[in-house]
C-alpha cells in the first residue's frame, strides 16, 4: 500500500467504511509510515472534534415563529374552499404574499418591455409632422389595452395566470399612464373632453399612494386563483369583490379604460372595467348590479348571489350577505341610508325581504 | 426518526400532524443551516424557510427518497443559495492541498480542536464540501444519504467529503502550530 491509498483508507475507516481485512492493511502503513500514521491520527482528532461539535438548536421555537406564517399559507391553497367561505376571506385579506417580487419583477417586466416595444415600434415608424404629443398619449394607453388584451387572450387558454397577467398588464398600464401624465397632460386636459376624469385622478393622487396595498392585494388573489383548478368558475367573483379592495386599483386603471368607457363617472367605469373583463375572460355571467345609498356613503354590490355592502369613502367592505339560491332581488336603501332591503329569492320560487345594516354589519328578515 | 404515520396523515391533510411533523424535524434543519452558513441569524431565517418550503411541498414527498435526506436535500438547497448570495465562490483547489508539516511529527502534543476553530476551518470550505461535512457530522448521514440529500453521485460524495477533511485538518493544524508557536 502507498500513501495515497492509506489516505483513502485512513478517510473511509472514520467513516466505517472499511472491512476486516481493509483496516488490517491500513494498520501495517501505518505502523511503517510515520507520515501516515501522524495524519491518520490528525484526521481521527479531527473527526471527533466534527462529532463532537455542539447540536445546536435554535434559540425559540422556529415552528411557533412561522406560525403566523403558515396559517396564511392554507388560505392561499385552499383551492377545496367553498366558494362562499372564500370570498369572504379574500374580502378580508389584505396581507402581501411573501414572493411577490419575485413573480413581479419577471412577469411585470416582460408586460412592460412588451409595451415598450409597441410604444417604440410606433415612434419610430409614425412620425407626423404637427400631429400633438395628445396622440402619442392616446396611442400609449390604447397599447397598453391592446397588451392587456393579448396577455389575456394568451393566458385565457390557461385560465390559471389570466388573474396574474391582468394584474401585472394594470401595473404596466399604470405606468405607462403615469408617463403620459408626465409629458402630455396638460395637453390632453386642453384638448380632450374625456381627460376631466384623467385630471380628476391626477389630483386625489390616492391612486399611486394606494398602489403598493393594491397590488400586494390582488397579487393574492393571482396566486390564490393560479393554484385553483376551478379559477375560471372563480374569475368573476373575485373581480366583483374586486370592487372593494381594488377599488383604487380600478380608478389607477382608468386612464387607459377611459378610452372604452368615455365620459362615465367612476362607478359606471368600473362596472363597464368588470364587464369588459369578464367578455374577454369568456364570462357569460350577469353583469353586477349595484345601488349606492341615497347619502352616497353605502354601495350595494351583487357579487354572485351575494349582496356586499361597502363604505364608499374608503372601500370597507362592511356586509357580505348569505348567498341567495335563487339571486338577488331589488335593493331599496332607507331615506336615511341608514339600512337597505333587498329581495333574496330562492330556488323554489319563495321571496324573502331581507334588512341589512351595513353599520352594524347585519342582517334580518323581514317578517310578511 | 420521524414516524411514517405522522408524515401520511400530514400529507393527508392534517394540519395538526403537519406541525408536529415540523417541530420534530426544526432542530435538525436548523443545526444543518446553522453549520453551513456559520452565522446565528442567516441560520434562523433559512431554517424557516426551510420549514415553510416543507409545509407547503409536503404533498410533493414521495416514500421511495428517506424523508430526512428529503428534508436535508431542502434546507441544504436553500442554504446554498443563500451561500452564494453571501459570498464569493472559492475553489477548493485554490488551497494548498499538500501535506507540508512531516518534520513537525515527533514533536508535535495533539490535542484536541477547539469548537471555534472547527467552526472556522469549515467556514472555509466551498459550498458542497461544507453541506457534506454538516450532513455526514451533523446529520450522521451515509454516503447513500449525503448522495441522496445533495443529488451528488456517490463517488463526489466520497471525493469532497476525503478533501473537505484533509482541507479541514491542514487548516487546523496549521492554525494550532501557530498558536503553539505564536
Amino acid at each position: 500500500m502507498n500513501c495515497q491509498e492509506g489516505m483513502e483508507y485512513m478517510q473511509r475507516q472514520l467513516d466505517g467504511d472499511l472491512d476486516e481485512r481493509e483496516s488490517e492493511a491500513l494498520i501495517s502503513h501505518t505502523r511503517h509510515c510515520q507520515q501516515c500514521a501522524a495524519m491518520f491520527e490528525r484526521l481521527q482528532l479531527l473527526s471527533a472534534g466534527l462529532e463532537n461539535l455542539p447540536k445546536v438548536t435554535p434559540p425559540y421555537s422556529l415552528v411557533d415563529a412561522i406560525l403566523p406564517r403558515l396559517a396564511e399559507l392554507p388560505a392561499a391553497e385552499a383551492v377545496r374552499a367553498p366558494v362562499g367561505e372564500r370570498t369572504q376571506k379574500q374580502a378580508e385579506r389584505v396581507v402581501p404574499v411573501k414572493r411577490w417580487t419575485d413573480r413581479f419583477s419577471m412577469r411585470a417586466f416582460g408586460g412592460v418591455l412588451a409595451a415598450g416595444v409597441v410604444v417604440g415600434l410606433f415612434l419610430v415608424t409614425y412620425q407626423p409632422d404637427g400631429a400633438a404629443k395628445n396622440d402619442a398619449s392616446l396611442f400609449d394607453a390604447s397599447s397598453a389595452n391592446m397588451a392587456m388584451d393579448s396577455g389575456k387572450q394568451s393566458s385565457s387558454s390557461e385560465s390559471q395566470s389570466a388573474p396574474d397577467d391582468s394584474e401585472q398588464n394594470a401595473d404596466e398600464e399604470v405606468s405607462t399612464s403615469s408617463a403620459d401624465r408626465n409629458t402630455s397632460e396638460p395637453e390632453e386636459r386642453a384638448i380632450e373632453p374625456r381627460s376631466k376624469s384623467i385630471a380628476g385622478n391626477d389630483s386625489g393622487g390616492s391612486g399611486s399612494t394606494d398602489k403598493g396595498s393594491v397590488e400586494s392585494d390582488t397579487y393574492y388573489v393571482g396566486e390564490k386563483q393560479e393554484k385553483d383548478p376551478e379559477a375560471e368558475a372563480e374569475a368573476e367573483p373575485s373581480q366583483g369583490k374586486g370592487n372593494s379592495p381594488n377599488y383604487n386599483f380600478n380608478i389607477t386603471k382608468d386612464p387607459s379604460q377611459e378610452s372604452e368607457s368615455a365620459g362615465n363617472n367612476g362607478n359606471v367605469e368600473e362596472q363597464m372595467d368588470a364587464i369588459h373583463k369578464q367578455g374577454i375572460l369568456g364570462e357569460t355571467k350577469n353583469p353586477q348590479d349595484e345601488s349606492l345609498s341615497p347619502d352616497e356613503n353605502y354601495k350595494a354590490v351583487v357579487v354572485q348571489n351575494e349582496l356586499h355592502v361597502y363604505h364608499v369613502a374608503d372601500n370597507k367592505l362592511l356586509f357580505i350577505s348569505d348567498p341567495v339560491s335563487g339571486g338577488v332581488g331589488a335593493i331599496v336603501w332607507a331615506a336615511d341610508s341608514k339600512t337597505l332591503t333587498y329581495e333574496a329569492r330562492s330556488d323554489n320560487g319563495t321571496v324573502q325581504m331581507v334588512v341589512v345594516d351595513p353599520e352594524a354589519g347585519t342582517s334580518q328578515v323581514q317578517s310578511p | 426518526m420521524v414516524e411514517p404515520g405522522l408524515i401520511k396523515a400530514a400529507q393527508a391533510g392534517d394540519g395538526d400532524a403537519l406541525i408536529s411533523l415540523l417541530r420534530e424535524i426544526e432542530n435538525h434543519v436548523y443545526r444543518t443551516a446553522y453549520y453551513i452558513l456559520n452565522n446565528e441569524q442567516d441560520a434562523l431565517d433559512a431554517a424557516q424557510e426551510a420549514l415553510i418550503r416543507i409545509y407547503t411541498k409536503i404533498g410533493s414527498y414521495e416514500e421511495k427518497a428517506q424523508f430526512k435526506t428529503w428534508v436535508q436535500r431542502i434546507v441544504t438547497n436553500i442554504c446554498i443559495d443563500k451561500f452564494r448570495r453571501n459570498k464569493p465562490t472559492i475553489s477548493i483547489d485554490e488551497h494548498d492541498m499538500v501535506f507540508r508539516d512531516s518534520h513537525t511529527v515527533e514533536e508535535e502534543v495533539l490535542s484536541a480542536y477547539a469548537v471555534q476553530d472547527i467552526r472556522k476551518a469549515i467556514d472555509k470550505l466551498p459550498e458542497h464540501h461544507r453541506a457534506v461535512v454538516v450532513l455526514r457530522y451533523l446529520q450522521d448521514f451515509s454516503y447513500n444519504e449525503i448522495a441522496d440529500s445533495l443529488d451528488l453521485p456517490l463517488n463526489t460524495v466520497k471525493s469532497y467529503l476525503f478533501r473537505a477533511r484533509q482541507q479541514l485538518q491542514t487548516y487546523l493544524h496549521d492554525y494550532q502550530k501557530g498558536g503553539v508557536r505564536g
